[in-house]
């Protein structure tokens, strides 16, 4: 489904250069659970941007239905991000004025013409158990609520690619298993499925998992 | 949630009372300004025209020494509308002896120029078939007041009015119409001087405009000279430079508060939900998308803070504005018809200040804004 080819990126930092990825090449395949782990500043979220179409490489090319994203306009990959992809993130990000039925439907108002939002709303609260929330706030919602509206955010839309960075990191252990069985079950409904993370538990039950160490894949490996 | 209203409601509440002191300093400053004109014109003729060869003592003078020309030039001069001067006075003045009193007759016939405007009446009002016009020091000495019979020879006049004390030769005139005059002093269809107005409405410095009008002249009547009463016309001139300075010095102090005010929210809005922004780039929004909606935002915080800020500002120039600044030319009532001007104004200004906010949004780095820890 996705072929990273090649990956270089660098960053600068005063006078310092930072190899975040250092020829990074693999192929990721539909219907499967990743689980990209390393130590803190070894790529990972690099990776996942660069996947998710946020992030121009130096070099390398990230080959999505024979197309590197890169090489379209900056209009084709953001409808790109819009059709394909959904983000998770550590932190959330839900916007805190609006309703959770709001933050879920965000990624269907970025869209044209998408029909029938509302039930499209209301399936994705119901797959994170969050049906009675929906005209609830973000603050008065628990921590593992939160990240929950954020998977429905990011599942809404009904995107072939979901990518996940910490996806877990804050939640108990109770959410934390909640997460991650709504991964994967998106995995097993046929899509790509990317989660950077430190939590053994989410590392331990993805399907595959890619280890990066100064931005190269030092192994992979799968359950 | 409340706080983001908070700061919408204060940038609705700035913009509005920015847009509502403009909005007043524009309408009283329009009334101060006539007012001021009109206080100028009422001081008289600021501008007097007699033959080139002319001895001005003996205009000054209303001695029988002056010279008379054809009446007639009133009307070529009032139709060269090339000149600067408005309000064309015809005069035959001499001084005369009425009984033990030492008067100046004034024959008197206002011409109007074709592009003068109804609005502001003549500078001065022509006295009718019949009737004389005093000035205080001549009624006085006349022992006339209003209706009284005022008699030149053998023919009787009616005193219309007596005019106030001007404390200067005009006091001593009496004013009946112009061929009364050239019948009493058997001139013909003659006069000695052409009052007139300079009008300064074409800016610039006060020398340039007199130099501009005496070039005019001397091309088109060679044969006559003009002179200024330089110190109607400067207060005239000094009048109108003030205030104009005084209102675009305010002006652009507003606009400069105005861009400052929705600059610095802006950047604060950036900075407050750079998170957002994030998110919606991840989303597939693009910076254009992102840009419209701050820009939109603030449009129609603008436009709606310009209409209310128009209300607010034009009912207090109705209200506050002193009495001194009213005249009888102009009403002061709210502008209408510069509604959509103060709207697109306000808007306007209000987006290019927000460009620079956008400017930050769009250097804004969004991997490094989500993957923060």
């Amino acid at each position: 489904m996705l072929e990273l080819d090649h990956l270089n990126k660098s960053y600068t930092k005063g006078s310092a250069e930072i190899r975040a990825l250092a020829d990074l090449s693999c192929e990721l395949k539909a219907g499967t659970f990743y689980a990209v782990y390393g130590a803190s500043g070894a790529g990972k979220s690099t990776m996942l941007m660069i996947i998710g179409g946020m992030l121009r490489p130096d070099s390398g090319a990230v080959v999505h239905g024979g197309k590197n994203i890169y090489g379209l306009s900056s209009k084709a990959r953001n409808d790109f991000r819009k059709r394909t992809i959904g983000f998770v993130f550590q932190k959330f990000h839900l916007m805190p004025y609006l309703t959770v039925a709001q933050n879920i439907r965000m990624p269907l108002s970025l869209r044209k013409g998408s029909a029938a939002a509302q039930e499209k709303t209301a399936a994705a609260a119901a797959r994170v158990g969050l049906s009675d929330r929906l005209s609830h706030y973000p603050h008065e919602l628990s921590v593992g609520q939160q990240q929950r509206v954020a998977i429905a955010r990011a599942l809404v839309g009904d995107p072939q690619i979901i990518l996940a960075d910490e996806p877990t990191g804050n939640l108990d252990e109770a959410n934390q298993r909640m997460v991650a069985a709504c991964l994967h079950e998106e995995a097993d409904r046929g899509k790509l499925v990317v989660a950077v993370t430190h939590e053994s538990a989410l590392y331990n039950s993805a399907h595959h998992r890619l280890q990066i160490a100064d931005g190269r894949l030092m192994g992979q490996g799968g359950t | 949630m409340a706080q983001k209203w908070n700061m919408t409601l204060l940038l609705f509440m700035v913009i509005a009372i920015l847009v509502s002191l403009f909005v007043f300093i524009t309408n009283t400053n329009r009334f101060a300004v006539r007012s001021m004109q009109l206080i100028m014109k009422n001081m008289g003729p600021n501008q007097v025209l007699v033959p080139a060869g002319e001895n001005p003592l003996h205009v000054y003078l209303c001695t029988e020494e002056q010279q008379l020309f054809p009446e007639a030039m009133l009307e070529s001069m009032a139709s060269d509308t090339a000149l600067l001067s408005k309000y064309y006075l015809g005069m035959l003045q001499q001084r005369i002896r009425v009984g033990d009193v030492e008067v100046v007759l004034s024959g008197i016939r206002p011409v109007k120029r074709l592009d003068e405007t109804s609005e502001k009446h003549s500078l001065v009002k022509p006295v009718h078939a019949g009737q004389v016009r005093l000035g205080s020091e001549a009624a006085a000495l006349l022992n006339l007041g209003t209706d009284d019979t005022f008699t030149l020879g053998s023919v009787a006049f009616t005193v219309e009015r007596v005019l106030p004390v001007r404390g200067t030769l005009d006091d001593c005139r009496v004013y009946l119409p112009l061929p009364a005059a050239q019948e009493f002093l058997k001139t013909g269809r003659q006069i000695n001087v052409v009052y007139s107005f300079e009008c300064l409405h074409l800016g610039g410095a006060l020398e340039d405009i007199h130099a501009y009008q005496r070039e005019r002249l001397q091309k088109m009547f060679p044969d006559y000279r003009q002179y200024n009463i330089t110190s109607i016309a400067q207060g005239r001139y000094y009048a109108r430079r003030m205030t104009e300075k005084y209102l675009y010095y305010l002006v652009s102090a507003i606009t400069l508060i105005a861009v400052m005010v929705i600059a610095i929210s802006g950047f604060q809005e950036v900075t407050e939900r750079k998170y957002e922004t994030g998110v919606l780039i991840s989303m597939g929004a693009g910076y254009g998308y992102i840009s419209s909606l701050y820009l939109v935002k603030i449009l129609i915080i603008s436009v709606l803070a310009a209409a209310a800020g128009f209300l607010i500002g034009g009912t207090l120039s109705v209200k506050l504005t002193a009495p001194f600044l009213i005249t009888n030319t102009r009403h002061i009532t709210l502008l209408w018809g510069n509604l959509p001007k103060t709207v697109i104004m306000s808007g306007g200004v209000a987006v290019l200040a927000q460009l620079l906010p956008i400017i930050k949004l769009l250097r804004l780095d969004p991997c490094a804004i989500l993957t923060e820890e």
